[in-house]
């Protein structure tokens, strides 16, 4: 197993392991109990609400029905799920609040799908070795789940920052109610199980301050002050100095405050009691808890669960807020700026993690459960519902399976689609791509601004500038740099853990004064914040040097109390005028993207996030270091992700042509896997003759690329030469593809069960079988056994199995209805596991099908420039012009696809390549490995022209046709080609009759059916243009939906002609009913199409006059 | 170019060695150099797999891979002319006059196998793979790798064919010609030089044609012609140095210097024979033909 590899799944398996290990436990001890009325009548009041709670949940590893262990390519192969039994016990409490027992049960929550490679999965620690035994690749690193055969990866998609308040302004937020302004701090509050919510502070035009937060979907407001009197035992003066703290010149921020704590009174409540009760008797009813609750204890379960959720003490929940308080009305005042939401600064990652939250359907199961029975006292009737709907794991794979995500809370997320996406093994390199995919949400997909999309400075390092799609996605979906980690959970890392713990004393015995001390600090004084909980303040002199120490002892890692992964993020106040609040903010929380760069004060790797980089001096290269430089980065191509790495020389193309082949490597027909024989994907290709690159980047090799190549080296000559390499069309030596050059072939497997779509009584009675073989003369085609002949070609059409039914006693053959010829690799018997059959019979069965995909006319090639061309021609080897030594390129391409598009590379490359194929050497094609003082050129030149090559790669050639010499010399050099997996075998659409449409009668759409091709708008007005209206008329009307109808000349109508047949002859006669005779009659060639229109208008009370001469 | 219609063309072979020749072919055109030079490409006739029946293949190859690598192994082709085109044999499907018969039959017992053109058995001595003979490791075609309990059984046929149809049936691997250069240098520019100016200039050529003896009286002399490949970067340097006219380099064109390569199905000089052969006989033909249309 390759570690590099490893390390790109990593944030998948950490997430899905805390998941497994951490979370659910977190989770199920934090789930909300249901309360059911206790209806046995000696119950006192105590015991009136009865408590239903979970007591634990663990997930085993995945076995079999037989309870042997369940491997991954058994899943896959028979297209189940890869899933391990979830078992929980669900404790009934005597009363709403004590632990006494009445009884517990035991429940199946059904299977829950495993992630490959996690600490659940039996590949766990396999070596490459066993990994084979096991049928797995040898590079196999895992990181997605088996759902029903496929292989699906959850995606990883931006949320805003854990734990940090946001100052915003939204427009939005104007129609929030009466006075309601567009400035807001909001702050996403992650619990210890990873599960979070949205807390916003609102301000009011008047200067007041509100708290919305969401509840069951519901927005709920609360005036500020009034909540922190609820978190606290405090008083007006204490919040007032707090919120000011101490800088009462400002009487912006003064006036302010007072105005709220004025208005925002509610009469003859004072104590934290009184208003605790005062919250509690407003959301009595929608809280929907039991009646024996006090107001108190509702309006504490709110504020546990819906306040500020990351910070279970009610000190800090009013800490907090109070630097919310104060951050919104600087940004109000115009001391700060705003913070940028969409910049990465704000953002970390929602990871397959989440999984957790959906936990919450058990609840909803629960109720389901108790709903089944009416009284608490029947045992078994609890039991019975139990067992029929906690299936959760079937809810799991569901999501899994689709993506989508059925919530009643929608758990803080902002789309509800989308979260699964299959892993693609087209090729090695879309398939790795997956896992470094971050999506910016569905929701921004929609909005029409594209500030989003932007590449923004604050992702340098952590989001590949050059790997995003274009068109829909663009900007929208990222991918991570190679450098880049996401954090682990401080509980999934000791040395994390162990550093919170130590920090807040850490940091008291370095300058930062305690807020368990004071309430009153210094004007100048910056808040410190660890996961955002307030820890203390620290002068504002001080600050620079506590940051600088923690980074470097985050660098070295020798000082305990300081974690490699934290997140330093120190906002200066001198910066801060018009830009962020200022303050020192820690973060060791998980799901934080970090990279690594070099911290020149100690000289070693230290990790730093988004945040904390904005305010960094970082020098690309070692030689650009300034004095005021701290940090260096590792590589100038740190900022890459994996795949745009690949891309040779991509320092000297023009910037959209490495995006074009980013795209482009991950539409390559490449080597997908090696263990082809245990696979059973829907579509695998496979080239034949793949080659390792001559010219590579360091990533090629460090990244196992090279194990799964996806093109080969050929011999290229730049030249107009035919004609039939214009408008990005290639040619191709007709010699070199019938030596190999682009064979590939395409496999698919065919999923047969003969019972589907049968009833019931009918399903099992039919099998695979050939009792008639003496007699039916299939032996050509089927073997004895009623399957076709393993390596056997196939045609559209012939014979594919027999089966046999027992309730008709008749042979049955099937015939192959795919229309392209294949061959039969392999037939794999599925057995049924839930049926018991037995063994002979076979019902359920894999064809694994091979196609031939050799290159034809019109299949699509291209470098790793974004040069994409079609085959247009193969040229016999003869015609092809000739170097002095003798050779003939394998591909010719257009000079004009140069000038236009500036991909330098790609000539580097050609020139690079030519010059290691003669030395015979690898050449490192690293970006940013050249300058204009160290020019490629000059180097690769010199290698030339020591082997008796040309500086420049150029050659004289000569006409394969006549002979001569060319009067130009001729680029010509090696280029890797990959071969795109768009084939004509796939597109060609032909017609000449076939299926129309029933009501115009017109053709269908459609290649798979046989359809047209639309002779559309632009289409007819080229013809227009042209004048060419006989050929217009045979497009839309002979061609198309042409008929023949009768119409009446004197009152112009066909619908009013009626045809009557007469009773004694086989003529027909027609009339016209309005005009009552035919002698008016005649026929007219329409398009079908208009009589239908004249029968809708005729619908509508509308008539349709045709004025005939 | 009246002079030419009297032509005698000549033709002098330099080297012949086991798979390759090297000879000058004079006193002709450009067409003719070509036309010999298209022919021994694609329309010398060889013996080439052509069609295979497989019995039975459990490899890690598919059939038609492994049928076409058996089909680019080169056999031994220097009977060929006994052979008729399948096409115009007089045989139904095929007989041993229009086609050799090859078996191959192997299995792995061990932990792994590789089959190779050893493994190929022919019905016929004179057609067999190339390199087979001498049994050496290194001239051996591998065809395929087996593990344990791989087995390939195949039935395949070899047939008469030429480039045209299908590139294994080229016997030439390269077959090319370059012009014969005349180089002059003028020398009373060249003693304007200096010394270091003349190193620069016999530099310049990426194929050495120069040689610069600061020994002998600083002479820029001309080693060897015939490397030169009229890139005319010593035309270039010539021009940046202020002496465009330092040096000529003309081309020969009515001399060509041919090389060709062979894959060992047939021997080098039988490739060139047999492609004179060739374009006698259609030259043959159209005489004939164009008499009798006369006639």
């Amino acid at each position: 197993m390759s570690e590099e590899l490893r390390q790109l799944v990593t944030p998948h398996i950490d997430s899905y392991d805390f998941f497994a290990e951490k979370a659910l436990s977190i989770i199920v001890a934090g789930l909300p109990p249901v309360y059911i009325n206790n209806r046995a009548e000696n119950a006192d009041s105590t015991q009136k609400h009865w408590r239903l709670k979970f007591k634990d949940v663990t997930i085993s590893k995945p076995i079999k029905s037989d309870n042997r262990q369940l491997f991954p390519t058994e899943s896959r192969q028979s297209g189940t799920s890869y899933s391990a039994p979830m078992v929980g016990t669900v404790a009934l409490l005597k009363s709403p609040t004590s632990d006494e027992e009445h009884e517990t049960y035991n429940v199946q929550l059904g299977n829950i799908p495993v992630m490959v490679n996690s600490s659940r999965c039996h590949l766990r620690g396999l070596t490459s070795a066993q990994l084979v035994k096991n049928h797995e690749e040898e590079l196999e690193v895992g990181g997605y789940f088996i759902i029903n055969g496929n292989e699906k990866v959850m995606r990883m998609l931006v949320a805003n920052k854990a734990n940090h308040p946001i100052a915003l302004t939204r427009q939005g937020w104007t129609n929030r109610g009466p006075g309601y302004t567009k400035f807001g701090v909001t702050l996403r509050s992650v619990r210890p199980d990873r599960s979070s919510l949205t807390n916003n502070l609102h301000y009011i035009s008047d200067g007041q301050i509100t708290f919305r937060f969401y509840f069951r979907r519901q927005e709920y407001f609360i005036p500020v002050t009034l909540l922190l009197k609820a978190l606290v035992d405090t008083t007006d003066k204490e919040i007032f100095t707090q919120i000011v703290q101490g800088d009462f010149e400002n009487t912006f921020l003064t006036d302010r405050v007072e105005l709220t704590l004025r208005e925002q009174k509610v009469k003859g409540l004072n104590t934290k009691d009184e208003i605790l009760d005062y919250i509690g008797s407003r959301y009595r009813h929608k809280a929907n808890l039991p009646d024996s609750f006090t107001n108190q204890q509702i309006a504490e379960y709110m504020i546990d669960n819906f306040f500020l959720v990351h910070l279970p003490d009610y000190r800090d929940k009013f800490n907090i807020l109070i630097v919310m308080i104060q951050k919104l009305y600087a940004v109000v005042q115009g001391k700060n700026g705003c913070d940028n939401i969409d910049a990465t600064s704000f953002h970390e990652v929602l990871l397959p993690e989440r999984l957790t939250e959906y936990l919450e359907v058990s609840r909803a199961m629960y109720l389901k459960a108790i709903n089944a029975q009416k009284t608490i006292n029947e045992d078994l009737a609890f039991k019975k519902a139990f067992d029929r709907s906690l299936n959760i794991g079937e809810k799991f794979n569901y999501f899994l399976a689709t993506g989508n995500l059925v919530s009643s809370s929608g758990l803080d997320l902002q789309q509800t689609s989308g979260f699964a996406i299959i892993a693609d093994k087209l090729n090695f390199i879309r398939y790795i791509s997956h896992f470094r995919s971050i999506h910016r949400g569905a929701f921004f997909a929609t909005m029409k601004t594209t500030s989003i999309r932007k590449l923004m400075p604050e992702s340098f390092g952590f989001l590949c500038p050059v790997h995003t799609p274009d068109g829909a996605p663009c900007g929208l979906l990222n991918h991570l740099s190679a450098n880049c980690i996401i954090t682990k959970d401080p509980s999934q890392d000791e040395k994390s853990k162990e550093g919170v713990r130590l920090l807040p004393s850490f940091l008291m015995a370095h300058g930062v004064t305690s807020i368990d001390v004071t309430t009153n600090f210094q004007p100048n004084s910056l808040p410190v914040m660890l996961n955002g909980k307030l820890i203390g303040r620290i002068n504002d002199g001080l600050a620079q040097d506590l940051v600088d120490l923690l980074r470097y002892l985050k660098s070295t890692g020798d000082e305990k109390a300081v974690p490699q992964t934290m997140e330093v993020a120190y906002a200066p106040k001198e910066q801060s005028k018009g830009g962020q609040y200022p303050g020192i903010f820690l973060f060791t929380t998980g799901a934080r993207f970090m990279r690594t760069v070099i911290n020149l004060k100690s000289g070693k790797n230290e990790l730093i996030g988004p945040q904390e980089q904005l305010y960094m001096n970082i020098s690309i290269m070692p030689e650009e270091v300034r004095d005021s430089t701290t940090h260096c980065e590792l590589s100038p191509t740190a900022m890459f992700s994996v795949e745009a790495n690949l891309t040779p020389f991509s320092d000297y193309n023009q910037s959209p042509r490495n995006m074009y082949q980013c795209q482009m490597a991950k539409q390559t027909m490449g080597t997908p896997l090696h263990s082809y024989a245990y696979r059973t994907d829907n579509k695998l290709y496979k080239v034949q003759n793949i080659q390792r690159p001559i010219v590579a980047t360091e990533n090629q090799s460090k990244y196992r690329i090279n194990d799964y190549p996806h093109g080969c080296n050929a011999v290229i000559a730049v030249v107009s030469n035919t004609g039939y390499d214009m408008e990005d069309a290639m040619i191709i030596n007709k010699s070199a593809f019938e030596r190999g050059f682009g064979h590939g072939s395409v496999y698919k497997n065919e999923f047969v069960d003969i019972d589907e779509g049968k009833s019931r009584l009918e399903m099992g009675k039919t099998s695979i079988s050939r009792p008639n073989y003496t007699s039916d003369n299939l032996d050509q085609w089927i073997d004895r056994d009623g399957l076709p002949y393993i390596g056997r070609l196939i045609k559209p059409g012939e014979p594919y199995y027999t089966v046999f039914s027992t309730i008709e006693n008749k042979q049955v053959t099937k015939n192959y209805k795919g229309k392209e010829d294949a061959w039969i690799e392999e037939i794999m018997i599925l057995g049924g596991s839930t049926q018991v059959r037995a063994s002979t019979m076979i019902t359920k069965f894999v064809v694994k099908l091979r196609f031939d995909r050799n290159p034809v006319i019109g299949d699509k090639f291209s470098s790793r420039h974004g040069q994409k061309g079609v085959l247009s021609q193969l040229w016999p080897e003869i015609n092809m012009p000739f170097t002095e030594s003798g050779l003939k390129p394998d591909v010719i391409i257009n000079p004009n696809a140069f000038p236009s598009r500036m991909t330098i590379g790609m000539l580097v490359e050609i020139l690079a390549a030519k010059a290691g194929a003669i030395h015979g050497k690898f050449q490192d094609a690293t970006a940013f490995r050249f300058n204009e003082k160290n020019s490629a050129v000059e180097f690769f030149g010199e290698q030339l022209k020591q082997a008796g090559f040309n500086y420049y790669g150029n050659e004289p050639m000569y006409s394969g046709t006549t002979g001569e010499e060319f009067h130009a010399n001729i680029f010509f050099g090696i280029c890797y080609y990959q071969r795109l997996r768009h084939m004509v075998k796939d597109k060609y659409q032909v017609r000449a009759t076939g299926r129309v449409n029933n009501i115009t009668r017109q053709p269908i759409k459609g290649r798979k059916v046989g359809g047209g091709i639309r002779f559309g708008e632009m289409e007819r007005d080229s013809l227009l243009a042209h004048g060419t209206s006989f050929c217009l008329n045979d497009r839309l009307m002979k061609s198309s939906d042409y008929c023949k109808a009768t119409v009446c000349k004197q009152c112009g109508s066909t619908t009013s002609v009626a045809i009557q047949k007469s009773n004694y002859s086989q003529f027909t006669s027609s009339t016209c009913i309005t005009c009552k005779t035919d002698e008016h009659l005649t026929n007219i060639a329409l398009p079908y199409v208009f009589t239908y229109l004249i029968a809708e208008l005729a619908s509508v009370n509308i008539s349709l006059k045709l004025q005939i001469k | 170019m009246s002079h030419t219609l009297y032509r005698h063309p000549n033709l002098e072979i330099l080297e012949i060695k086991n798979d390759s020749i090297t000879f000058i072919l004079s006193n002709t055109d450009i067409s003719v150099a070509n036309a010999l030079r298209r022919v021994m490409i694609a329309e010398v006739p060889t013996m080439c797999i052509d069609l295979v029946e497989f019995e039975a293949n459990n490899s890690v190859l598919v059939d038609e891979f492994i049928a076409h690598r058996l089909g680019l192994i080169p056999l031994t082709s220097h009977k060929v002319d006994q052979f008729n085109y399948t096409r115009d044999c007089s045989c139904a499907e095929r007989c041993d006059n229009c086609s050799v018969e090859f078996k191959l039959n192997a299995r792995c017992n061990d932990h792994s196998y590789s089959v190779t053109s050893l493994d190929l058995l022919s019905q016929n001595d004179h057609v067999i793979p190339v390199g087979s003979s001498d049994g050496r490791p290194d001239t051996v075609i591998p065809i395929v790798k087996l593990h344990r309990g791989q087995e390939v059984k195949l039935r395949a046929i070899a047939k008469k064919g030429v480039g045209k149809e299908h590139a294994k049936w080229s016997p030439a691997c390269v077959a090319t010609y370059q012009f014969q250069p005349k180089i002059v240098i003028n020398q009373n520019r060249m003693d304007e030089l200096t010394d270091r100016q003349k190193e620069e200039w016999v530099q310049s050529c990426p194929a050495n044609v120069y040689q610069f003896n600061a020994h002998q009286r600083q002479q820029v002399t001309i080693e060897d012609q015939m490397r030169c490949m009229f890139c005319m970067e010593c035309k270039k340097k010539a021009d940046s140095l202020g002496k465009p006219d330092l040096v000529s380099i003309e081309q020969k064109t009515d001399k060509f210097i041919f090389n060709v390569e062979t894959n060992g199905s047939l021997k080098p000089e039988e490739v060139v024979l047999s492609a004179i052969q060739i374009i006698k006989r259609k030259l043959t033909d159209i005489q004939t033909q164009l008499q009798d249309t006369v006639n």
